[in-house]
Protein backbone atom coordinates (compact mmCIF):
# COMPACT_ATOMS: atom_id res chain seq x y z
CA UNK A 1 0.00 0.00 0.00
CA UNK A 2 2.95 2.31 0.61
CA UNK A 3 4.90 1.08 -2.38
CA UNK A 4 3.22 3.72 -4.53
CA UNK A 5 5.15 6.39 -2.64
CA UNK A 6 8.48 4.60 -2.55
CA UNK A 7 9.41 5.45 -6.12
CA UNK A 8 11.68 8.53 -5.88
CA UNK A 9 10.64 9.77 -9.31
CA UNK A 10 6.97 9.72 -8.37
CA UNK A 11 7.80 11.39 -5.07
CA UNK A 12 9.73 14.04 -6.95
CA UNK A 13 6.72 14.75 -9.14
CA UNK A 14 4.45 14.93 -6.11
CA UNK A 15 6.92 17.09 -4.15
CA UNK A 16 7.02 19.62 -6.96
CA UNK A 17 3.31 20.18 -6.38
CA UNK A 18 3.13 19.85 -2.60
CA UNK A 19 6.16 22.05 -1.89
CA UNK A 20 5.01 25.27 -3.56
CA UNK A 21 1.41 24.77 -2.40
CA UNK A 22 2.44 24.46 1.25
CA UNK A 23 4.76 27.43 0.93
CA UNK A 24 1.87 29.47 -0.48
CA UNK A 25 -0.49 28.30 2.26
CA UNK A 26 2.13 29.22 4.84
CA UNK A 27 2.65 32.74 3.46
CA UNK A 28 -1.08 33.49 3.23
CA UNK A 29 -2.18 32.02 6.57
CA UNK A 30 0.83 33.41 8.43
CA UNK A 31 0.20 36.91 7.10
CA UNK A 32 -3.51 36.84 7.85
CA UNK A 33 -3.10 34.99 11.14
CA UNK A 34 -0.35 37.27 12.44
CA UNK A 35 -2.24 40.36 11.32
CA UNK A 36 -5.43 39.23 13.04
CA UNK A 37 -3.63 37.92 16.08
CA UNK A 38 -1.29 40.83 16.70
CA UNK A 39 -3.53 43.77 15.72
CA UNK A 40 -7.19 42.84 15.43
CA UNK A 41 -7.77 40.37 18.25
CA UNK A 42 -8.87 41.56 21.70
CA UNK A 43 -6.58 41.81 24.69
CA UNK A 44 -6.92 39.30 27.45
CA UNK A 45 -8.72 40.71 30.49
CA UNK A 46 -5.91 39.55 32.76
CA UNK A 47 -2.83 39.22 30.60
CA UNK A 48 -3.35 42.25 28.36
CA UNK A 49 -1.20 42.20 25.25
CA UNK A 50 0.94 39.34 26.58
CA UNK A 51 -1.75 36.94 25.41
CA UNK A 52 -0.65 37.59 21.82
CA UNK A 53 2.31 35.33 22.54
CA UNK A 54 -0.20 32.50 22.23
CA UNK A 55 -0.36 32.87 18.44
CA UNK A 56 3.29 31.93 18.04
CA UNK A 57 3.66 29.69 21.07
CA UNK A 58 0.77 27.22 20.85
CA UNK A 59 1.37 26.27 17.18
CA UNK A 60 5.07 25.70 17.92
CA UNK A 61 4.23 23.33 20.77
CA UNK A 62 1.69 21.62 18.53
CA UNK A 63 4.26 21.11 15.78
CA UNK A 64 6.90 19.92 18.27
CA UNK A 65 4.70 16.97 19.12
CA UNK A 66 3.29 16.59 15.61
CA UNK A 67 6.76 16.34 14.11
CA UNK A 68 7.79 13.65 16.56
CA UNK A 69 4.64 11.66 15.81
CA UNK A 70 5.45 12.04 12.11
CA UNK A 71 8.96 10.69 12.71
CA UNK A 72 7.57 7.74 14.66
CA UNK A 73 4.95 6.87 12.02
CA UNK A 74 7.53 7.13 9.23
CA UNK A 75 9.93 4.94 11.24
CA UNK A 76 7.21 2.35 11.71
CA UNK A 77 6.50 2.33 7.97
CA UNK A 78 10.21 2.00 7.27
CA UNK A 79 10.54 -0.73 9.89
CA UNK A 80 7.66 -2.84 8.62
CA UNK A 81 7.74 -2.26 4.86
CA UNK A 82 11.48 -1.54 4.41
CA UNK A 83 10.49 1.72 2.80
CA UNK A 84 13.63 3.82 2.25
CA UNK A 85 11.78 7.03 1.43
CA UNK A 86 10.09 6.86 4.84
CA UNK A 87 13.55 6.88 6.47
CA UNK A 88 14.42 10.01 4.55
CA UNK A 89 11.11 11.58 5.57
CA UNK A 90 11.72 10.76 9.24
CA UNK A 91 15.22 12.15 9.10
CA UNK A 92 14.10 15.32 7.34
CA UNK A 93 11.51 16.00 10.04
CA UNK A 94 14.01 15.80 12.91
CA UNK A 95 15.66 19.20 12.59
CA UNK A 96 12.42 21.17 12.01
CA UNK A 97 10.86 19.29 14.90
CA UNK A 98 13.75 20.11 17.22
CA UNK A 99 13.62 23.76 16.17
CA UNK A 100 9.86 23.90 16.81
CA UNK A 101 10.43 22.36 20.25
CA UNK A 102 13.14 24.90 21.06
CA UNK A 103 10.87 27.65 19.76
CA UNK A 104 8.01 26.44 21.94
CA UNK A 105 10.30 26.48 24.98
CA UNK A 106 11.67 29.92 24.10
CA UNK A 107 8.32 31.58 23.39
CA UNK A 108 6.96 29.88 26.48
CA UNK A 109 9.73 31.43 28.55
CA UNK A 110 9.07 34.85 27.04
CA UNK A 111 5.35 34.44 27.73
CA UNK A 112 6.00 33.07 31.20
CA UNK A 113 8.00 36.06 32.39
CA UNK A 114 5.11 38.60 32.31
CA UNK A 115 2.34 36.15 33.25
CA UNK A 116 3.96 33.85 35.82
CA UNK A 117 6.84 36.11 36.82
CA UNK A 118 9.46 33.50 35.94
CA UNK A 119 11.29 32.52 32.78
CA UNK A 120 11.26 28.89 33.73
CA UNK A 121 9.42 26.70 36.21
CA UNK A 122 9.72 22.94 36.54
CA UNK A 123 6.13 22.53 35.51
CA UNK A 124 4.95 19.21 34.08
CA UNK A 125 4.45 20.59 30.60
CA UNK A 126 7.73 22.46 30.45
CA UNK A 127 9.69 19.52 31.76
CA UNK A 128 8.19 17.04 29.32
CA UNK A 129 8.86 19.43 26.43
CA UNK A 130 12.47 19.75 27.53
CA UNK A 131 12.80 15.98 27.55
CA UNK A 132 11.19 15.87 24.11
CA UNK A 133 13.95 18.21 22.93
CA UNK A 134 16.56 15.81 24.35
CA UNK A 135 14.85 12.96 22.51
CA UNK A 136 15.18 14.91 19.25
CA UNK A 137 18.88 15.46 19.98
CA UNK A 138 19.42 11.76 20.60
CA UNK A 139 17.64 10.92 17.36
CA UNK A 140 19.73 13.37 15.36
CA UNK A 141 22.93 12.23 17.08
CA UNK A 142 22.42 8.66 15.94
CA UNK A 143 22.07 9.77 12.33
CA UNK A 144 25.28 11.76 12.70
CA UNK A 145 27.37 9.06 14.32
CA UNK A 146 26.82 6.24 11.82
CA UNK A 147 28.62 6.94 8.58
CA UNK A 148 26.70 4.44 6.43
CA UNK A 149 23.20 5.75 5.76
CA UNK A 150 21.56 2.33 5.49
CA UNK A 151 22.82 1.26 8.91
CA UNK A 152 22.10 4.65 10.45
CA UNK A 153 18.51 4.38 9.24
CA UNK A 154 18.04 1.04 11.01
CA UNK A 155 19.39 2.35 14.31
CA UNK A 156 17.31 5.50 13.98
CA UNK A 157 14.07 3.57 13.35
CA UNK A 158 14.53 1.60 16.57
CA UNK A 159 15.30 4.73 18.56
CA UNK A 160 12.35 6.68 17.14
CA UNK A 161 9.91 3.89 17.97
CA UNK A 162 11.06 3.33 21.55
CA UNK A 163 11.19 7.08 22.02
CA UNK A 164 7.59 7.37 20.91
CA UNK A 165 6.38 4.84 23.49
CA UNK A 166 8.41 6.74 26.04
CA UNK A 167 6.78 10.12 25.40
CA UNK A 168 3.39 9.43 27.07
CA UNK A 169 5.19 7.85 30.04
CA UNK A 170 7.28 10.96 30.52
CA UNK A 171 4.23 13.13 30.11
CA UNK A 172 2.25 11.35 32.79
CA UNK A 173 5.16 10.81 35.13
CA UNK A 174 6.12 14.47 35.26
CA UNK A 175 2.51 15.48 35.71
CA UNK A 176 2.34 13.17 38.67
CA UNK A 177 5.68 14.30 40.00
CA UNK A 178 4.69 17.90 39.63
CA UNK A 179 1.32 17.51 41.34
CA UNK A 180 3.14 16.23 44.41
CA UNK A 181 5.07 19.44 44.78
CA UNK A 182 3.17 22.28 43.21
CA UNK A 183 -0.43 23.46 42.94
CA UNK A 184 -2.26 22.92 39.67
CA UNK A 185 -0.88 24.30 36.44
CA UNK A 186 -1.62 27.88 35.45
CA UNK A 187 -1.46 27.44 31.71
CA UNK A 188 -4.90 27.29 30.14
CA UNK A 189 -5.34 27.53 26.38
CA UNK A 190 -7.91 24.91 25.44
CA UNK A 191 -9.34 25.53 22.01
CA UNK A 192 -13.09 25.49 22.64
CA UNK A 193 -12.91 27.66 25.77
CA UNK A 194 -11.63 30.72 23.95
CA UNK A 195 -13.60 33.27 21.99
CA UNK A 196 -13.77 33.05 18.15
CA UNK A 197 -11.91 36.36 17.75
CA UNK A 198 -8.92 34.66 19.33
CA UNK A 199 -9.60 31.14 18.08
CA UNK A 200 -9.60 32.01 14.37
CA UNK A 201 -6.13 33.61 14.31
CA UNK A 202 -4.85 30.74 16.45
CA UNK A 203 -6.21 28.14 14.02
CA UNK A 204 -4.76 30.10 11.09
CA UNK A 205 -1.36 30.10 12.79
CA UNK A 206 -1.58 26.36 13.40
CA UNK A 207 -2.29 25.83 9.70
CA UNK A 208 0.61 28.16 8.88
CA UNK A 209 3.09 26.27 11.06
CA UNK A 210 1.91 22.93 9.67
CA UNK A 211 2.34 24.20 6.11
CA UNK A 212 5.80 25.53 6.96
CA UNK A 213 6.74 22.16 8.41
CA UNK A 214 5.45 20.36 5.31
CA UNK A 215 7.40 22.69 3.04
CA UNK A 216 10.62 22.23 5.03
CA UNK A 217 10.31 18.44 5.14
CA UNK A 218 9.55 18.15 1.42
CA UNK A 219 12.46 20.48 0.63
CA UNK A 220 14.86 18.53 2.81
CA UNK A 221 13.66 15.21 1.36
CA UNK A 222 14.26 16.42 -2.19
CA UNK A 223 17.70 17.64 -1.18
CA UNK A 224 18.56 14.28 0.39
CA UNK A 225 17.43 12.41 -2.71
CA UNK A 226 19.50 14.68 -4.92
CA UNK A 227 22.52 14.22 -2.64
CA UNK A 228 22.10 10.46 -2.88
CA UNK A 229 22.00 10.68 -6.66
CA UNK A 230 25.17 12.78 -6.71
CA UNK A 231 26.95 10.30 -4.46
CA UNK A 232 25.90 7.43 -6.70
CA UNK A 233 27.17 9.33 -9.71
CA UNK A 234 30.53 9.68 -7.95
CA UNK A 235 30.61 5.91 -7.47
CA UNK A 236 29.89 5.47 -11.16
CA UNK A 237 32.76 7.79 -12.12
CA UNK A 238 34.88 6.61 -15.07
CA UNK A 239 38.02 6.13 -12.98
CA UNK A 240 36.45 2.96 -11.63
CA UNK A 241 35.85 -0.11 -13.75
CA UNK A 242 32.17 -0.43 -14.58
CA UNK A 243 30.78 -3.77 -13.53
CA UNK A 244 27.38 -5.36 -13.49
CA UNK A 245 25.27 -5.27 -10.36
CA UNK A 246 26.60 -2.08 -8.91
CA UNK A 247 24.97 0.77 -7.01
CA UNK A 248 22.44 -1.43 -5.36
CA UNK A 249 21.42 -0.82 -1.79
CA UNK B 1 27.35 -26.59 20.12
CA UNK B 2 25.60 -29.78 21.18
CA UNK B 3 23.29 -28.25 23.77
CA UNK B 4 21.06 -25.57 22.26
CA UNK B 5 18.79 -25.50 25.28
CA UNK B 6 18.31 -21.78 26.04
CA UNK B 7 19.00 -22.12 29.74
CA UNK B 8 22.30 -23.92 29.32
CA UNK B 9 23.39 -21.35 26.72
CA UNK B 10 22.40 -18.58 29.13
CA UNK B 11 24.44 -20.13 31.93
CA UNK B 12 27.41 -20.67 29.62
CA UNK B 13 27.47 -17.00 28.60
CA UNK B 14 26.89 -15.92 32.18
CA UNK B 15 29.73 -18.07 33.45
CA UNK B 16 32.11 -16.80 30.78
CA UNK B 17 31.26 -13.15 31.49
CA UNK B 18 31.53 -13.57 35.24
CA UNK B 19 34.94 -15.17 34.89
CA UNK B 20 35.98 -12.33 32.59
CA UNK B 21 34.70 -9.74 35.04
CA UNK B 22 36.45 -11.24 38.06
CA UNK B 23 39.76 -12.13 36.42
CA UNK B 24 40.38 -9.13 34.20
CA UNK B 25 41.40 -6.47 36.65
CA UNK B 26 38.25 -6.06 38.69
CA UNK B 27 35.58 -5.32 36.11
CA UNK B 28 32.99 -5.85 38.83
CA UNK B 29 34.50 -3.07 40.90
CA UNK B 30 34.11 -0.12 38.49
CA UNK B 31 30.42 0.59 39.08
CA UNK B 32 30.79 0.38 42.86
CA UNK B 33 33.83 2.63 42.73
CA UNK B 34 32.04 5.18 40.56
CA UNK B 35 29.09 5.07 42.96
CA UNK B 36 31.41 5.72 45.93
CA UNK B 37 33.25 8.56 44.20
CA UNK B 38 30.01 10.22 43.07
CA UNK B 39 28.53 10.04 46.58
CA UNK B 40 31.68 11.48 48.11
CA UNK B 41 31.82 14.31 45.57
CA UNK B 42 28.15 15.09 46.14
CA UNK B 43 28.70 15.20 49.89
CA UNK B 44 31.65 17.57 49.42
CA UNK B 45 29.60 19.76 47.09
CA UNK B 46 26.58 19.90 49.43
CA UNK B 47 28.75 20.70 52.44
CA UNK B 48 29.31 18.77 55.66
CA UNK B 49 25.98 19.48 57.38
CA UNK B 50 24.32 16.08 57.92
CA UNK B 51 20.84 17.64 58.02
CA UNK B 52 21.28 19.19 54.60
CA UNK B 53 22.75 15.94 53.31
CA UNK B 54 19.84 13.89 54.59
CA UNK B 55 17.45 16.04 52.55
CA UNK B 56 19.54 15.57 49.42
CA UNK B 57 20.28 11.89 50.10
CA UNK B 58 17.48 10.26 48.00
CA UNK B 59 18.28 12.31 44.91
CA UNK B 60 22.04 11.84 45.35
CA UNK B 61 21.69 8.10 45.75
CA UNK B 62 19.51 7.63 42.67
CA UNK B 63 21.68 9.87 40.51
CA UNK B 64 24.76 7.93 41.58
CA UNK B 65 23.10 4.59 40.85
CA UNK B 66 21.68 5.67 37.48
CA UNK B 67 25.00 7.09 36.26
CA UNK B 68 27.00 4.12 37.56
CA UNK B 69 24.73 1.66 35.76
CA UNK B 70 24.89 3.68 32.56
CA UNK B 71 28.68 3.83 32.69
CA UNK B 72 29.19 0.18 33.48
CA UNK B 73 26.93 -0.81 30.56
CA UNK B 74 28.79 1.33 28.04
CA UNK B 75 31.10 -1.44 26.79
CA UNK B 76 28.79 -4.36 27.48
CA UNK B 77 28.70 -5.63 23.88
CA UNK B 78 31.90 -4.10 22.52
CA UNK B 79 34.20 -7.12 23.11
CA UNK B 80 31.69 -9.64 21.81
CA UNK B 81 31.18 -7.60 18.67
CA UNK B 82 34.92 -7.26 18.08
CA UNK B 83 35.92 -10.89 18.61
CA UNK B 84 32.95 -12.22 16.62
CA UNK B 85 31.23 -14.14 19.40
CA UNK B 86 28.15 -11.93 19.04
CA UNK B 87 27.85 -13.07 15.43
CA UNK B 88 28.15 -16.71 16.46
CA UNK B 89 25.50 -16.31 19.14
CA UNK B 90 23.18 -14.49 16.74
CA UNK B 91 23.38 -17.40 14.31
CA UNK B 92 22.53 -19.98 16.99
CA UNK B 93 19.01 -21.28 17.29
CA UNK B 94 18.59 -20.00 20.82
CA UNK B 95 19.27 -16.56 19.45
CA UNK B 96 19.89 -13.18 20.89
CA UNK B 97 17.06 -13.14 23.42
CA UNK B 98 18.98 -15.63 25.57
CA UNK B 99 22.07 -13.53 25.14
CA UNK B 100 20.12 -10.48 26.30
CA UNK B 101 19.02 -12.39 29.41
CA UNK B 102 22.59 -13.42 30.15
CA UNK B 103 23.84 -9.86 29.79
CA UNK B 104 21.16 -8.52 32.10
CA UNK B 105 22.17 -11.14 34.70
CA UNK B 106 25.83 -10.18 34.30
CA UNK B 107 25.03 -6.51 34.80
CA UNK B 108 22.93 -7.27 37.86
CA UNK B 109 25.53 -9.49 39.50
CA UNK B 110 28.69 -7.57 38.72
CA UNK B 111 27.73 -3.92 38.93
CA UNK B 112 24.31 -3.52 40.53
CA UNK B 113 24.37 -6.09 43.33
CA UNK B 114 27.50 -4.61 44.99
CA UNK B 115 25.90 -1.16 44.91
CA UNK B 116 22.68 -2.37 46.53
CA UNK B 117 24.71 -4.07 49.27
CA UNK B 118 26.85 -0.97 49.78
CA UNK B 119 24.02 1.57 49.70
CA UNK B 120 22.97 1.40 53.41
CA UNK B 121 26.55 2.19 54.42
CA UNK B 122 26.78 5.15 52.07
CA UNK B 123 23.38 6.38 53.19
CA UNK B 124 24.52 6.45 56.82
CA UNK B 125 27.37 8.65 55.61
CA UNK B 126 24.72 10.90 54.05
CA UNK B 127 22.96 11.35 57.38
CA UNK B 128 20.29 8.62 57.38
CA UNK B 129 19.99 5.88 59.96
CA UNK B 130 21.09 2.35 59.06
CA UNK B 131 17.54 0.91 59.19
CA UNK B 132 16.36 3.68 56.87
CA UNK B 133 19.27 2.75 54.61
CA UNK B 134 18.13 -0.89 54.55
CA UNK B 135 14.64 0.22 53.51
CA UNK B 136 16.06 2.39 50.77
CA UNK B 137 18.09 -0.52 49.42
CA UNK B 138 14.82 -2.47 49.10
CA UNK B 139 13.41 0.37 47.01
CA UNK B 140 16.61 0.21 44.97
CA UNK B 141 15.76 -3.42 44.21
CA UNK B 142 12.34 -2.32 42.88
CA UNK B 143 13.63 0.47 40.64
CA UNK B 144 17.06 -0.66 39.54
CA UNK B 145 15.84 -3.30 37.02
CA UNK B 146 14.36 -0.60 34.81
CA UNK B 147 17.67 1.29 34.84
CA UNK B 148 19.49 -1.91 33.85
CA UNK B 149 17.08 -2.57 30.96
CA UNK B 150 17.47 1.01 29.72
CA UNK B 151 21.26 0.86 30.00
CA UNK B 152 21.43 -2.44 28.11
CA UNK B 153 19.16 -1.07 25.35
CA UNK B 154 21.07 2.19 24.91
CA UNK B 155 24.38 0.35 25.03
CA UNK B 156 23.17 -1.99 22.26
CA UNK B 157 22.10 1.01 20.18
CA UNK B 158 25.52 2.63 20.59
CA UNK B 159 27.61 -0.53 20.08
CA UNK B 160 30.29 -0.11 17.46
CA UNK B 161 29.71 3.61 16.99
CA UNK B 162 32.19 6.40 17.51
CA UNK B 163 31.76 8.08 20.88
CA UNK B 164 29.27 5.30 21.62
CA UNK B 165 29.35 5.74 25.39
CA UNK B 166 28.46 9.40 25.17
CA UNK B 167 25.71 8.69 22.65
CA UNK B 168 24.27 6.02 24.94
CA UNK B 169 24.10 8.62 27.72
CA UNK B 170 22.28 11.09 25.46
CA UNK B 171 19.75 8.46 24.42
CA UNK B 172 19.25 7.22 27.99
CA UNK B 173 18.33 10.63 29.44
CA UNK B 174 14.65 10.68 28.32
CA UNK B 175 14.16 7.07 29.42
CA UNK B 176 15.66 7.55 32.85
CA UNK B 177 13.56 10.61 33.67
CA UNK B 178 10.34 8.79 34.75
CA UNK B 179 12.36 6.22 36.71
CA UNK B 180 14.18 8.93 38.64
CA UNK B 181 10.94 10.83 39.28
CA UNK B 182 9.22 7.89 40.92
CA UNK B 183 12.32 6.41 42.51
CA UNK B 184 13.14 9.60 44.37
CA UNK B 185 9.54 10.19 45.43
CA UNK B 186 9.23 6.57 46.64
CA UNK B 187 12.43 6.99 48.65
CA UNK B 188 11.16 10.24 50.11
CA UNK B 189 7.86 8.59 51.01
CA UNK B 190 9.77 5.83 52.80
CA UNK B 191 11.86 8.34 54.73
CA UNK B 192 8.69 10.26 55.65
CA UNK B 193 7.42 7.08 57.32
CA UNK B 194 4.92 5.75 54.76
CA UNK B 195 6.66 2.39 54.45
CA UNK B 196 7.98 0.59 51.39
CA UNK B 197 4.66 -0.16 49.66
CA UNK B 198 3.45 3.26 48.54
CA UNK B 199 1.78 4.35 45.28
CA UNK B 200 5.14 5.73 44.17
CA UNK B 201 7.03 2.46 44.71
CA UNK B 202 4.23 0.48 43.01
CA UNK B 203 4.47 2.71 39.95
CA UNK B 204 8.25 2.32 40.08
CA UNK B 205 7.78 -1.44 40.04
CA UNK B 206 5.34 -1.08 37.15
CA UNK B 207 7.93 0.89 35.17
CA UNK B 208 10.47 -1.87 35.79
CA UNK B 209 8.03 -4.51 34.52
CA UNK B 210 7.10 -2.35 31.54
CA UNK B 211 10.75 -1.92 30.59
CA UNK B 212 11.26 -5.67 30.98
CA UNK B 213 8.57 -6.21 28.34
CA UNK B 214 9.47 -3.33 26.04
CA UNK B 215 13.26 -3.30 25.81
CA UNK B 216 14.32 -6.91 24.95
CA UNK B 217 12.88 -6.90 21.42
CA UNK B 218 14.34 -3.48 20.69
CA UNK B 219 17.71 -4.46 22.15
CA UNK B 220 17.85 -7.57 20.00
CA UNK B 221 16.92 -5.53 16.92
CA UNK B 222 19.68 -3.02 17.72
CA UNK B 223 22.24 -5.83 18.17
CA UNK B 224 21.27 -7.27 14.79
CA UNK B 225 21.83 -3.90 13.16
CA UNK B 226 25.25 -3.59 14.79
CA UNK B 227 26.17 -6.94 13.20
CA UNK B 228 25.50 -5.72 9.66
Amino acid sequence: MWSRFSNPAKFEAMARVIGPISLGVFLVTATVGLGLGLFYSPQDYQQGDAVRMMYVHVPAAWMAMGAYSFIAVMSLIAFVWRHTLADIAARSAALPGAVFTALALFTGAVWGKPTWGAWWVWDARLTSMLILLFTYFGYMAIWQSVPEQVRAARFARILALVGFINIPIIKFSVEWWNSLHQPASILRADGPTIHPTMLIPLLLMIIAYTALFTWLVVLEMRTSLMRQRIEKRAVRAPSRPVSAGMTDE
Amino acid sequence: MTSSDPLSVLFAILRRDLILAFRSGGGWFYALFFFAVFTALAAIAFGPSLNALAIAAPATLWLAVALAIQFSASDLFENDLRDGSLRVIASEQTGLMTYWGAKVCVMSLTSVFPMVIASPFFLTMLGLSFTQGLGVSLILLIGVPSLIFIAVLTSALATGLRAGGLLAMVIAVPFSAPVLVFAVSATKALLAGFGIITPESLILGAISLFMAVLTPAFTVAALRVSLE
